[in-house]
């Protein structure tokens, strides 16, 4: 059987509407936030998406807010019922990214609906597009909240899709941060910077749902790809107006340019995605915009980042466990799952493993701080395979009764983070220094049987016929 | 008078007044091109009169102090150079 998925962002927004998880807004919002507090109360309440069909100033724009900021619409994204349970995601997700990558086909620009309007040079104007002030206090209008960024290695060829957020500057310069440690970041830091070399990149807002998750996904091999073993098909990609980079050909927007080396400039306070303005303004990579092309009637994207749940904290914490979980299985090492909290703002992972041997979470918690996703968390609790790793009340107890304060606590310090974590001290931030701690809530594998605590529950403090009576009489009892 | 914002990094004592200084400053005309943000030669006030122009200081996070100063804008500075532009 075919996989379901959504070939554009129209198709999406129809399959919201049908299952209830969509309001068209039909009065018209003001860009200027307005229509971020409402994205942000959406968020807050895990509220429909709004369809916003009127935007002031931009007669002919639509945008749509919170697209995937539960997980309900990352079911329907998937093409799975609106209320499949959070594992049964994951298990789809990684039953389809789990294979060979699919290389992405390219298209006629005349089967591109994102050509149909083409400004280049200065009649391409960011000004011209309805990017929202999503919070007071912002140091800028943000185009690019739920979006991606396509580049290429000058050297490999190889395509990244990444999410980096981006403030309007002018009509043709957006600013933004570009972590050294990202993939965009090593290309360009690495590369282009040294051989002063500006980096061409695309800005693409209002791709389909299944290329969103990509370019949020850590995925181990050019996202491009990644879209396509999540659709089961190659992605449909259409040349650039200004360079040879490849963009989904039914997106709404694209912006195009080149990101400048040797040039920084101003970006920031914004409002981020862990519920805080944390990182200072500073001088950050500047982008260059050469060229926009958009469909008929195009549809801005508005996330808002803040407490949670956004879509940035959902779909990071969803991808990050469940890589995380691929990398711990390639290692042989017998987790039972990884669950990471969307709350958490992607900080805090839960990971069920079976206590095979002495020091199995001190392992788990290196090679998970180790690897590229370790800038992006700090904090991990291990428990043993008793414990429902998606029940928060379940987790709780484990770490409060099996965790020891004196011995069971383990902190890494000087790793690598980023300036945006809110606990981290001002000349941290500066340089993204971090830290990063493990909870192991496994008892030690040392003590006897007589010796190791037994957990009194309904499941597992009862004989089994004593339990099946007791739940066929359940409603006889009253209940 | 043009109004303008602009985001200070220190407390706004600290701030260089009436002096000639590179800093950003975001224009606040309402339309599509609201918040353009550019850099410019400037000199500054804490006394909403003294200058020709509107500016609204916000803190390094953000935050809305409330009373207006004014800005004399001296000239804009370009950043990129001319064959990036």
């Amino acid at each position: 059987m075919g996989i379901t998925y959504y070939k554009d962002n129209r198709e999406f927004i129809n399959a919201l509407r049908a299952s209830g998880d969509l309001v068209d807004v039909q009065q018209e919002v003001d860009w200027d936030l307005e229509m971020g507090a409402i994205v942000r109360r959406v968020c807050e309440m895990k509220e429909r998406s709004p369809y916003f069909k009127s935007i002031k100033d931009y007669a002919g724009f639509e945008a749509l807010g919170a697209p995937l900021a539960t997980y309900r619409k990352l079911a329907i994204a998937l093409g799975l019922a609106p209320d499949t349970p959070i594992p049964d995601i994951g298990k789809e997700y990684t039953a389809r990214t789990s294979g060979q990558g699919i290389k992405p086909v390219v298209v006629d620009r005349s089967a591109a609906p994102v050509k149909r309007h083409v400004f280049l040079g200065d009649d391409a104007s960011l000004f011209d597009l309805p990017g929202p002030m999503v919070h007071d206090g912002d140091g800028g209008r943000y185009l690019a909240t739920w979006h991606m960024i396509v580049a290429a290695d000058p050297d490999t060829g190889d395509v990244n899709w990444g999410m980096y957020r981006q403030m309007v500057h002018d009509e043709r310069t957006m600013v933004g941060p570009v972590l050294p440690f990202s993939d965009m970041g090593k290309m360009f830091y690495n590369k282009s910077v040294p051989r002063n070399q500006p980096l061409p990149f695309a800005t693409v807002i209002g791709m389909d749902p299944l290329a969103g998750i990509s370019a949020c996904a850590p995925a181990a091999i050019p996202e491009d790809e990644f879209c396509g073993m999540m659709m089961g098909e190659p992605v449909e990609l259409v040349k650039c107006e200004t360079n040879d980079l490849l963009v989904p050909a039914h997106a709404e927007i694209v912006i195009e340019g080149e990101i400048l080396p040797g040039v920084m400039m101003l970006e920031a306070p914004f409002g981020e995605y862990t519920g805080y303005r944390t990182s200072p303004r500073d001088d950050r990579t500047v982008y260059r915009v050469k060229a926009i092309t958009y469909r008929d009637k195009p549809i801005m994207m508005v996330s808002n980042m803040g407490i949670p749940t956004d879509e940035g904290q959902l779909l990071r914490s969803f991808s990050l466990g469940l890589e995380m979980e691929k990398l711990l299985r390639s290692q042989g090492i017998p987790i039972t799952g990884v669950y990471m909290l969307p709350e958490s703002t992607h900080h805090l992972v839960v990971i069920g493993t079976r206590n095979a041997y002495a020091g199995i979470a001190s392992q788990i918690a290196q090679l998970v701080f180790g690897s590229k996703l370790g800038p992006w968390f700090h904090q991990v609790i291990v428990v043993d395979q008793t414990v429902d790793i998606y029940n928060v009340n379940e987790v709780i107890h484990a770490f409060s009764t099996r965790c020891n304060p004196a011995t069971d606590i383990h902190i890494y310090r000087n790793s690598a983070g980023t300036p945006l974590n809110p606990f981290t001290p001002p000349e941290d931030r500066r340089v993204g220094r971090g830290s990063k701690v493990l909870f192991d809530c496994l008892f030690p594998i040392d003590w006897t049987r007589t010796d190791t605590p037994i957990l009194v529950s309904f499941n597992t403090s009862y004989p089994e016929d004593v339990k099946e009576k007791v739940l066929a009489n359940w409603q006889n009892y009253g209940y | 008078m043009t109004e303008y914002d602009a985001f200070f990094l220190t407390e706004l004592d600290q701030v260089a007044q009436d002096t000639e200084q590179e800093m950003v400053i975001r224009d606040l005309t309402e339309g599509r091109a609201k918040y353009r943000c550019i850099y410019v030669m400037a000199r500054l006030s804490d006394d909403p009169a003294k200058y020709a122009d509107r500016l609204w200081p916000r803190l390094g996070r953000g935050q809305w102090v409330g009373q207006p100063w004014s800005v004399d804008v001296v000239s804009a500075v370009e950043k990129i150079p001319e064959a990036w532009r």
